[in-house]
């Protein structure tokens, strides 16, 4: 069973096809005989087929002299258990599909022991979601370039999860400010400013649950939080076979690397909330600010990302959706001509309609 | 026979109508000298040039002097003396009255009916800076009669429909000059202001644009992942330390009118409603 060289793929136990995960069913189907599964009652399935010896089931470090010893390093081949042929993969994939027959395919070396996650929240969104929700975010954008909307060419639509650090902290907050209020009063000869100066204190506590922080070096940190927030109420305890059909990283940046940026957020969240206490003044200056965050272990969890990639006069333009939700994020090329027509068009309308204003009130 | 007592009434009344206006400016001497200032001679030279405005501008045009204001402001005195003894022209008892009290040293320019607003604040200030170089001098008649020629270039500006009014410059239609030399201005359409509000409107459009086109952001806070209910606030506590006072001289008033223009209008004692304004002299 912890045979580091073992490929897992769910098979089909009727047809003994690759099985993928259906989003729609929550289940484990067969795109070839249509049939549906059970994630238990596959894995028990596999369990008792498993118990033959098979030497399928492990890896071959094959030695080649065109790799370099890093290349090496990086890479690994596994075999795949449908056609045999090698798969070659990057360190961190946990989940791919075989080059030659396109089966699913898991690397349970790479989800287990350190590796193993947590927790996983299934893919709700599917290809077909992606494509739409792109075109949606496409419309209604005036400087987004015509020939990027008319070929419409998605070079790429990927199923990824992505392996995210979950942190639950509590934090502790204590700050000084500085305040004043003004009134204002006048006599018969003079104005009066009276300035009242206040010191404020403030302290609070809040409590977080798993504020996500992406685990990937291969991802854009912006990009992850870009898509947030994920609904945590569809978390599932983690099972290889959510994985079947996708694409899975597993995490290559320790949980410690986050935890700056957790705070961050942590004191922007704090303030935000304290801000509501802090009316009534004309000026408010923050004197000394004190920050506390006690985080348990943080839990390691694989979130659905839909990565769609398009090109667009030979440059790379990446999306990013939330396989939960469906929120899609990215970066679209601006036209500058168009940018150029709206914005003299614009101003030369704002211009004239100033223009009339000043000459029909005056 | 009944329609004929009814056309017969209205005729009357019409003829009422057209008789009222002029029976009701009776004899009233136009300049009252109760203070002694001036001579014979120069009364009769002011009175001539007064009844002149009145006839060609249809208002009464008053010269008061008195010893003393018997302890009333000059504005009541000036409004009571104009309403009590019947001066105004037409209806609407159009007219001003100069007042000049010796023992307060006060002037006060009273106006009532459309000479109100022939006649601004700013229009009042002016008028009695007309006359205040005489006045403080001694020379009374001199001041009077400076008083009276500068009237012409306000009554003939509010006649052409642009009463000249220096406080509401900001407005874009005013007067410059004096007297006789009244210059109209009409402010063109600023081209400058309006290429600089088109490029100012033009470049937070586009620029709002431009940011929309890139949605990969990072989140600001936590807030989102803050557990409901678990944010307790443990100290808020607000100290009051010190307050500090500064004056500043306001800034000085020394005419009559009110913000920006035009003519602040008050009610008299009678219940009419009176324009103007004064000073010391």
């Amino acid at each position: 069973m912890d045979d580091p060289s073992r490929v897992l793929e769910y098979k089909c136990p009727c047809c003994n096809a690759g099985l993928v995960f259906g989003k729609n069913t929550q289940k484990l189907t067969c795109e070839y005989c249509g049939n549906t599964f059970d994630i238990d009652t596959v894995r028990a399935f596999q369990e008792s087929e498993n118990q033959k010896p098979s030497e399928e089931f492990h890896w071959e470090d094959v030695q080649r002299q065109e790799w370099t010893e890093e290349a090496q390093r990086a890479m690994r081949a596994f075999q795949c258990p449908s056609c045999g042929g090698e798969i070659l993969t990057e360190e961190t994939t946990a989940a791919t599909f075989c080059p030659y027959c396109d089966n699913p395919t898991i690397m349970p070396s790479r989800l287990s022991g350190g590796f193993r996650p947590d927790a996983v929240i299934p893919f709700q969104k599917d290809k077909e979601d992606a494509k739409a929700a792109f075109l949606r975010l496409c419309k209604g954008k005036p400087l987004l370039p015509k020939e990027f909307t008319k070929e419409q060419r998605l070079e790429r639509i990927t199923g990824l999860y992505v392996p995210f650090w979950l942190y639950d902290c509590g934090a502790d907050f204590d700050g000084s400010y500085k305040a004043t209020r003004i009134h204002h009063w006048s006599d018969s000869k003079y104005n009066y400013t009276k300035t009242d100066h206040f010191l404020l204190r403030r302290g609070a506590e809040a409590e977080f649950a798993g504020i996500p922080m992406d685990g990937s070096s291969k991802m854009d940190d912006t990009f992850m939080e870009s898509i947030e927030p994920y609904d945590y109420r569809q978390m599932k305890n983690f099972d290889m076979a959510y994985l079947s059909g996708y694409l899975a990283d597993k995490y290559d940046v320790p949980s410690e690397n986050g935890e700056d940026r957790i705070r961050q957020r942590v004191n922007t969240a704090i303030r935000d909330e304290l801000q509501s206490t802090l009316l009534g003044y004309a000026t408010v200056i923050p004197t000394t600010q004190r920050l506390r965050v006690n985080h348990s272990r943080a839990k390691y969890a694989l979130l659905p990302v839909w990565i769609l990639n398009t090109r667009y006069r030979g440059k790379l333009y990446t999306f990013a959706m939330n396989g939960q939700t469906g929120k899609l994020t990215g970066t679209f090329p601006i036209c500058p001509k168009r940018t150029a027509a709206w914005f003299c068009g614009i101003c030369a309308g704002v211009t004239l309609l100033a223009m009339l204003v000043q000459w029909l009130a005056f | 026979m009944k329609r004929n007592i009814f056309s017969l009434l209205l005729c009357l009344l019409l003829l009422a109508a057209l008789v009222l206006p002029v029976s009701a400016a009776p004899d009233l001497p136009m300049v009252v000298d109760n203070a002694g200032l001036l001579s014979d001679a120069e009364r009769n030279a002011l009175k001539e040039k007064a009844q002149s405005l009145r006839t060609e501008y249809e208002m009464d045009v008053v010269i008061l002097t008195v010893d003393s204001l018997e302890g009333k402001t000059p504005q009541d005195y000036a409004d009571d003396y104009y309403d009590d003894n019947g001066y105004g022209y037409g209806e609407d008892y159009s007219g001003l009255l100069f007042l000049l009290a010796m023992e307060e040293r006060d002037w006060y320019i009273s106006t009532c009916g459309d000479t109100i607003y022939a006649i601004t604040d700013y229009g009042v200030q002016k008028l009695g800076e007309a006359a205040l170089s005489g006045l403080s001098a001694g020379a009374y008649y001199e001041a009077f009669d400076a008083y009276l020629n500068a009237l012409p270039s306000y009554l003939n500006a509010f006649q052409s429909g642009h009463p000249i009014d220096g406080y509401a410059d900001y407005s874009g239609d005013y007067y410059h000059g004096e007297r006789d030399t009244v210059v109209h201005y009409r402010r063109s359409p600023n081209l400058l202001i309006s290429i600089l509000i088109g490029l100012v409107a033009a470049g937070v459009t586009v620029g709002v644009m431009a940011v929309s086109m890139n949605s990969k952001r990072p989140q600001r806070s936590a807030s989102s992942y803050l557990k409901a209910g678990s944010f307790r606030l443990r100290t808020h506590q607000d100290l009051f330390l010190y307050s500090n006072v500064s004056k500043t001289r306001r800034q000085e008033n020394n005419g009559g009118h009110s913000g920006g223009g035009g003519s602040s209008v008050h009610h008299s004692s009678g219940g009419r409603s009176h324009g103007g304004g004064g000073g010391k002299f």
